[in-house]
């Protein structure tokens, strides 16, 4: 009788981690680690959706957007011209921002609610909200334009500057996210350098060129890959101002692989697009983490 | 003199003071050119469709009228937003208990047990967190598609509802809660089950919070999955039905419509973000998690 309890708890001791973790672990297993798996097997066969069968074809979905696809190279072409623009700007405005929010200045409560603000809006609102304002016909920007005696444009119906307006119209959604890591990036700098950097006689802005810009090398890292990886992501902000036009300007990665999946069905090929997102993003993310190793290992 | 410098605690590289004062005209300017689209976009909501396009444009409406939020409520020409308003909310705050739920669930044993196979399986969450959701979106697509579960909450929902960040950022919080609090209820003769909701998440209010508001934000700003498995529109959540309206409506320069759903659409996450601001900045600060 004692024996055998004591089996029972043994048992329950065992099997109670797992009973919590069994929810979670099933359907993550179910829902993501599978189809992540499956997305390969995706990429090697051909499939319109509506066919019963679907033929292997080995490495033909690749071949195809490397050799034939006329818009492949088109959407790598807009993709990095996407980071170009964004990445940078949006890490010099998010450190700039992050700087003047951190000085205590009068009002900045409003100054930061007023920055955060948009980051919450969705990126369907955020498209309709542009798209309005940038109406060729009845937008406000055409009418300040005639009213300062300037030509109207054809904004986002002409190929040139949509990819600068969706980058524009992406900082201000989302400079928030750069702006709070920076903020607490500057928050860790010990202030013992600061003090340091006085008595040596820096003016306010060396010790920011020989203080603060080393103190948030982490920091800069971090968010330059955060946003490479994003970008590669980027969908419903270009989608919604652009649908990937005009003209294919602004089809980035995902645009075309929601055309191909889900305009054309040609599944076997849209997952192959997946897989060439998910080699990048891994190689970036592998690259990130040895990167934090190596200064872990500095200090 | 030396004093000016560092007022609080929380200051740690000043600017001189007339420069902070071209600075403060500067951050003013950006901070309100940052409001001003969102206030363009509530004005715009009260002034009729006519006036939007006839009229020049205005900070406030001449003659303000709540006649778009009645025509989208009631006699829209395709579909009224009651139901994907009432769409979003359902999935959204199904996805926030779920998550809480199904990660606090697994967080736990993480956090507190030990186990066979325990690092395997934080690893593997781990894993999750550098995978990117929509590179297994055909095959999700494909899964739910073969299951016959398209266009229903269930799709909306579930993979919304598995988080491995959820997961981490409970396993690290339920590690700092004292274990001797665990013991002594333990002692007392709580099970496991009982410990977890009766000490463990009662202590660890904000962490579920901040889990809480991101995958509320996540949820109802969530576009892509949406547009991708609903094509009846009865099932649509708002920033899908949006897209639609938007394809539909401003042809026909039907923009005070667009408006007052856009309106509605933003009103839960500003609200969210105006109550809960500490959170969702230190949510992003400490972990880079992204909306």
């Amino acid at each position: 009788m004692e024996t055998n309890t004591g089996r029972v708890t043994i048992i329950k001791k065992k099997i109670t981690p797992f009973l919590f973790l069994l929810p979670f672990l099933s359907f993550y297993l179910v829902m993501q680690l599978f189809p992540l798996v499956q997305n390969f097997h995706v990429s090697f066969t051909e499939w319109d959706m509506m066919s019963s069968n679907k033929p292997f074809v080995g490495l033909d979905n690749f071949k195809y957007l490397f050799f034939t696809d006329p818009f492949f190279w088109v959407s790598i072409k807009a993709t990095l011209l996407y980071i170009v623009l964004n990445v940078p700007s949006k890490i010099v405005i998010g450190l700039a921002l992050a700087v003047a929010l951190n000085q205590g200045l009068w009002g900045k409560t409003f100054h930061r609610t007023a920055i955060f603000l948009p980051f919450v809006i969705n990126s369907a609102v955020v498209g309709l909200l542009f798209g309005w304002m940038l109406d060729p016909q009845s937008g406000m920007l055409n009418y300040f334009f005639k009213k300062f005696g300037l030509p109207p444009q054809q904004w986002l119906v002409q190929p040139d500057w949509t990819m600068e307006i969706v980058v524009l119209v992406t900082i201000w959604w989302s400079i928030a996210f750069n702006t709070i890591v920076y903020l607490a990036g500057l928050q860790g700098i010990p202030e013992e350098l600061y003090d340091a950097a006085k008595i040596d006689g820096c003016t306010s802005w060396q010790s920011f060129w020989h203080v603060t810009l080393p103190g948030l090398r982490d920091t800069t890292m971090f968010v330059v890959i955060m946003q490479v990886i994003g970008s590669f992501q980027a969908f419903g902000n270009i989608w919604l101002l652009t649908h990937g036009g005009p003209v294919n300007a602004t089809r980035v990665l995902m645009i075309h692989l929601y055309r191909v999946g889900f305009y054309f069905f040609r599944m076997g090929q849209a997952a192959a697009i997946a897989v060439i997102i998910f080699i990048i993003v891994l190689i970036l993310t592998l690259i990130m983490l040895s990167m934090f190793r190596k200064t872990e290992l500095k200090n | 003199m030396e004093n000016k410098y560092y007022i609080s605690g929380q200051r740690k590289w000043e600017i001189p003071n007339l420069k902070r004062l071209i600075l403060w005209v500067f951050i003013t300017i950006i901070a309100v050119s940052f409001l001003i689209p969102i206030i363009w976009i509530i004005s715009g909501s009260f002034t009729s469709s006519i006036d939007l396009v006839t009229k020049h444009p205005r900070l406030i409406p001449e003659k303000p009228t709540v006649q778009n939020y009645i025509d989208v409520f009631t006699t829209n020409k395709t579909q009224t937003v009651g139901r994907p308003l009432l769409n979003s909310a359902i999935v959204s705050f199904s996805t926030v208990f779920l998550t809480l739920l199904i990660s606090s669930f697994a967080a736990y044993p993480l956090a507190r047990m030990e186990f066979k196979g325990s690092q395997f399986i934080f690893v593997l969450i781990l894993l999750g967190l550098m995978i990117p959701m929509q590179v297994s979106f055909i095959s999700l697509y494909l899964l739910f598609n073969s299951v016959g579960l398209l266009n229903t909450y269930t799709v909306l929902i579930l993979p919304g509802a598995i988080s491995p960040f959820g997961v981490f950022l409970l396993r690290q919080f339920f590690r700092t809660i004292p274990k001797e609090l665990e013991d002594v209820a333990m002692i007392d003769g709580c099970g496991r089950l009982k410990t977890l909701y009766s000490i463990i998440l009662p202590l660890s209010v904000p962490a579920l919070l901040c889990l809480g508001i991101f995958t509320f934000l996540g949820s109802w700003n969530s576009f892509l999955w949406p547009l991708i498995v609903l094509t009846k529109s009865k099932m649509m959540t708002l920033p899908v039905i949006l897209s639609y309206y938007w394809g539909a409506f401003a042809g026909v320069n039907e923009w005070g419509t667009l408006l007052a759903v856009s309106v509605i659409a933003s009103v839960p996450t500003i609200l969210i973000f105006l109550l809960f601001q500490r959170y969702f900045v230190q949510g992003i600060a400490t972990t880079g998690i992204k909306g």
